[in-house]
């Protein structure tokens, strides 16, 4: 680990040893005990000696009862308003503090139920998940690897000649060294569409396509579909529309389903009717209301987390 | 990846001539309130100035929101803390009630310590003050607390780790 930063067991003995030597009872043995574990890495001393500025004298000639009795205060409950006006566009805090974050040890990231978020990597690449979407990160000296467990992800990738940047997903992996492009996990499949640059795909089975700018590809584990053009604006849900155009009923409800908790069931004769369209993903009741006007469906609700969607 | 200042000073300078009237009408629609949604769109540009590479910014709008939410976020706090301290004193003798600058630096007190304790419980709050601003002896503690010794001991534990997260992430 050291020389470098401190990790979080560190930290947690250090704060051990700290509260027992601060108790003025600890015994010969116990600080026998503290020198050797301190003598044991530099970096650990330098934790201690840090950690025993405690509060450093930033507070003076306050009555510490009536600090703690304005401190215990509990948070308003205005915040949760905001949390709803202000974060309409979805994009979930992180940024600023991603930053920080190291993903060595394979981080898990992931979204709930109609929930986005837009994260940077430690890399500097910027990430962002779609709603009900889950990825391991796993960056080393050698690459730097996203797994994309389910759901849909948008990476712009830093560029980094001497450590590609893959995503893997369960039909295959997409290599890049610097680019922005997008990721579908299917239920059977995946679908990459690029936004910029080019990448090279190679499926479970070993085939390989080079896919440009502005185009897209679908693959399975054996097989890789024709490229086709991009149509329509493909990350407009990263500020939470789908535009779709001319798609099938039931890829759009594959997309919507992220943003709905409950089941939504398709018929296979509705999933097949071709549609164009802008929806705003945040209000999915709203969606399937302006489905329902545009196509000769109907919907049926069983409760409200459960409908149905059928031709008539 | 480093920008000089000047640099820096252009490209938030033009982030703020394309996003400043929107950040406004957000803030302002999310708080109901025109005023205020100026100034914390203003300390919002303040704070990317200071961040380290602007130049870095992919989704200036993204960020915007993120940091005037903080900004919100800190500013209701801020308001809480100062209500529950001074309420307290609005009941004391006349003689104690402080100028507008012992009040502003009662204030940022608040709102540091309220940083560095955050996510602590109640009585690992009170030892550590105990401990740090009043030199109690952790079996003084234990006594006002009415807990045991070590517990003291684990209330402090967890209060130094607590504040040396904090002061990193500083």
């Amino acid at each position: 680990m050291s020389p470098g930063f401190p990790d979080e067991a560190m930290i947690g003995e250090a704060a051990q040893w700290l509260a027992l030597l601060q108790s003025g009872q600890a015994s010969a043995e116990e600080l026998r005990a503290f020198e050797q574990w301190q003598a044991g890495d530099p970096l650990r001393a330098q934790v201690v000696r840090q950690m025993s500025l405690g509060l450093g004298g930033r507070v003076q000639g306050l009555s510490s009862e009536r600090l703690l009795q304005a401190l215990n205060t509990p948070r308003s409950s205005r915040r949760q308003f905001v949390h709803g006006s202000l974060a309409v566009a979805g994009v979930a805090l992180a940024g600023l503090w991603a930053s920080r974050w190291q993903g060595e040890g394979g981080d898990i990231l992931q979204t709930g139920t109609g929930e986005r978020r837009d994260l940077l990597l430690p890399d500097g690449s910027r990430l962002v998940l779609d709603a009900r979407s889950q990825v391991a990160v796993r960056f080393d000296t050698w690459q730097r690897l996203l797994q994309l467990n389910r759901g849909q992800l948008l990476v712009d990738v830093r560029h980094d000649p001497t450590r590609p940047l893959l995503v893997a997903t369960a039909e295959g992996r997409i290599r890049a060294l610097g680019t922005r492009f997008q990721v579908e996990q299917q239920a059977k499949g995946t679908q990459l569409t690029m936004l910029h640059s080019r990448v090279e795909v190679t499926t479970l089975g070993g085939q390989r396509a080079e896919v440009g700018e502005g185009q897209q590809i679908r693959f399975e584990a054996q097989r890789l579909f024709a490229l086709e053009s991009v149509r329509g604006d493909a990350t407009a849900w990263i500020e939470g529309r789908l535009e779709v155009r001319d798609r099938s009923l039931g890829e759009v409800i594959e997309q919507l389903r992220r943003y709905r908790p409950g089941i939504i069931r398709v018929s296979s004769a509705a999933a097949r009717l071709r549609l164009s369209g802008i929806y705003p993903l945040d209000d999915s009741e709203r969606s399937l209301q302006l489905l329902a006007k545009s196509l000769p469906i109907r919907i049926s609700r069983h409760s409200d987390y459960w409908v149905s969607i059928d031709v008539p | 990846m480093t920008s000089s200042s000047a640099s820096s000073l252009t490209l938030v300078g033009q982030m703020f001539q394309r996003e400043y009237g929107w950040l406004c009408g957000r803030i302002g629609r999310a708080l109901g309130c025109p005023h205020g949604a100026q100034d914390i769109a203003s300390e919002t540009f303040l704070r990317v100035l200071a961040m380290p590479d602007p130049a870095a910014i992919r989704e200036p709008r993204a960020l915007l929101t993120t940091i005037a939410r903080r900004l919100v976020y800190e500013g209701w706090r801020r308001q809480d803390l100062e209500r529950a301290y001074f309420d307290s004193l609005a009941l004391a003798p006349a003689a104690v009630h402080p100028s507008p600058e012992e009040r502003l630096l009662v204030i940022e007190t608040l709102l540091t310590l309220d940083r560095l304790l955050d996510g602590l419980s109640p009585r690992a709050k009170a030892a550590f003050l105990y401990h740090q601003l009043d030199a109690l002896t952790y079996v003084q503690i234990a006594e006002r607390l009415e807990v045991s010794i070590s517990r003291v001991q684990q209330y402090m534990a967890e209060a130094f780790k607590r504040c040396y997260l904090a002061l990193e992430a500083a």
